[in-house]
């Protein structure tokens, strides 16, 4: 049975996390119907597992990994192959970059692979550590930090400020 | 700290600063350009994932999962009853005098059939959403209603608002409509199966529940005739 401070307590979680939820899963998804369905099912197990919640202090994370399963089981998602190894002094090299506005930065994000934005949100939207995101997404945080890397690459295309970048010396 | 060390941590993280980038870019004007621009690119991509978040979403998950104590519950599901029954044997606790009488298919229902539920959600949340002042775009209902074989009500009538509400198994597709008569709310239920079409008469209200397709459709008004003028509209 659960006590009137355990409501309270998700109270305050749905008002406090619900919309940055609903952006993380949005943007796994790119469909806001199922994006609200997402939410939706993850606070409904959360509400059935609260008592589950060993660390009141990890709620927020614990949330977010609700969501990445449930989002998971709808799709199935399939392993993702991504090259860790990449040369990153390559990519810090690029100077490929195009005067752009929101609605193409958001169309760069819908063209990144699931692997390599995923972190991405977890950081922009849910200001998570590279430790926090590799607990996560049972990564290395050195693979982490390699994916979001490569993921601002992809972005810096839409960088006005381009001008100001030169070569690694 | 080398340069490509300094960027490889600014990409990885553009808030993060350490004693040792620190010092860098007190040295290296490249790098001291280079995380300019990128906390503005990150200044972008922050501003990029902010999609607008659906009205009313906090109440549809706090409604959904809302537990109340159980007396409370079940006087609720009994009042639900005796209203229903006192519909059927009166003929128009819940209708206006000159409106038809609630017809045999009127059933008993408790707070857990979802006509029930779609008239509890009405009563509780539907002022509130309609203070939002959500239209909604007319093309997604147009889909929604198509994939139940059903389409928009005509030019008299107009849609207040449009959103999601919980229903038995998931989430509905919430419209509130105002056509010449007055208010009517459509709720659709789609990839789940509606038990024979009912009325059910509850809190002042009534609801028509009736399948359609691979779904079902919840018409819920303070009048009968009025919900089933708005039925017709939309068959």
């Amino acid at each position: 049975m659960l006590t009137d401070r355990a409501r309270t307590d998700f109270e305050r979680w749905v008002r406090a996390y619900s919309a940055e939820l609903y952006r993380y899963a949005y943007w796994l998804c790119r469909d806001r119907f199922v994006a609200e369905d997402l939410v939706q099912e993850t606070f409904s197990r959360a509400w059935q597992a609260t008592q589950q919640l060993r660390d009141p202090h990890a709620v927020k994370s614990w949330l977010y990994t609700i969501l990445r399963n449930e989002h998971a089981r709808l799709y199935e998602r399939k392993r993702f192959d991504i090259d860790e190894d990449h040369d990153l002094a390559e990519l810090v090299d690029a100077t490929a970059a195009d005067p752009s506005d929101g609605i193409a930065l958001r169309e760069s994000l819908g063209r990144l692979s699931p692997g390599h934005l995923e972190p991405l949100l977890l950081q922009v939207v849910g200001g998570f550590s590279c430790a926090e995101i590799a607990t996560m997404m049972k990564l290395t945080e050195g693979a982490v930090m390699t994916r979001l890397t490569r993921a601002r690459m992809a972005l810096r295309g839409h960088s006005s400020s381009r001008a100001s970048v030169r070569a690694i010396r | 700290m080398s340069c490509l060390d300094f960027r490889r941590s600014v990409l990885a993280g553009p808030g993060l600063r350490s004693m040792d980038s620190q010092a860098h870019i007190d040295e290296c004007a490249d790098c001291r350009a280079f995380l300019h621009h990128i906390r503005g690119l990150e200044s972008r991509i922050s501003e990029a994932v902010l999609v607008p978040v659906p009205e009313g979403l906090e109440e549809r998950i706090l409604l959904r999962n809302e537990s109340r104590p159980r007396i409370r519950r079940a006087r609720y599901a009994v009042a639900a009853a005796i209203l229903v029954t006192a519909g059927l044997l009166t003929q128009g606790v819940t209708q206006r005098a000159h409106e038809p009488a609630l017809p045999a298919s009127t059933v008993a229902a408790d707070e857990t059939h979802a006509a029930a539920m779609a008239i509890s959600f009405v009563l509780e949340h539907e002022p509130k959403l309609l203070h939002q002042d959500q239209q909604g775009d007319p093309a997604v209902l147009r889909e929604s209603l198509a994939r139940l074989g059903l389409r928009l009500p005509d030019g008299e009538t107009t849609v207040r608002y449009l959103g999601k509400c919980p229903v038995p198994g998931g989430t509905g597709d919430h419209v509130v409509l105002f056509g010449p008569w007055g208010k009517v709310t459509l709720i659709l239920v789609a990839d789940q199966r509606v038990p024979q079409r009912s009325i059910v008469s509850v809190r002042e209200q009534v609801a028509i529940a009736a399948p359609a397709r691979d779904g079902g459709y919840i018409l819920i008004s303070d009048s009968l005739a009025q919900a089933k003028r708005m039925e017709d509209m939309i068959l």
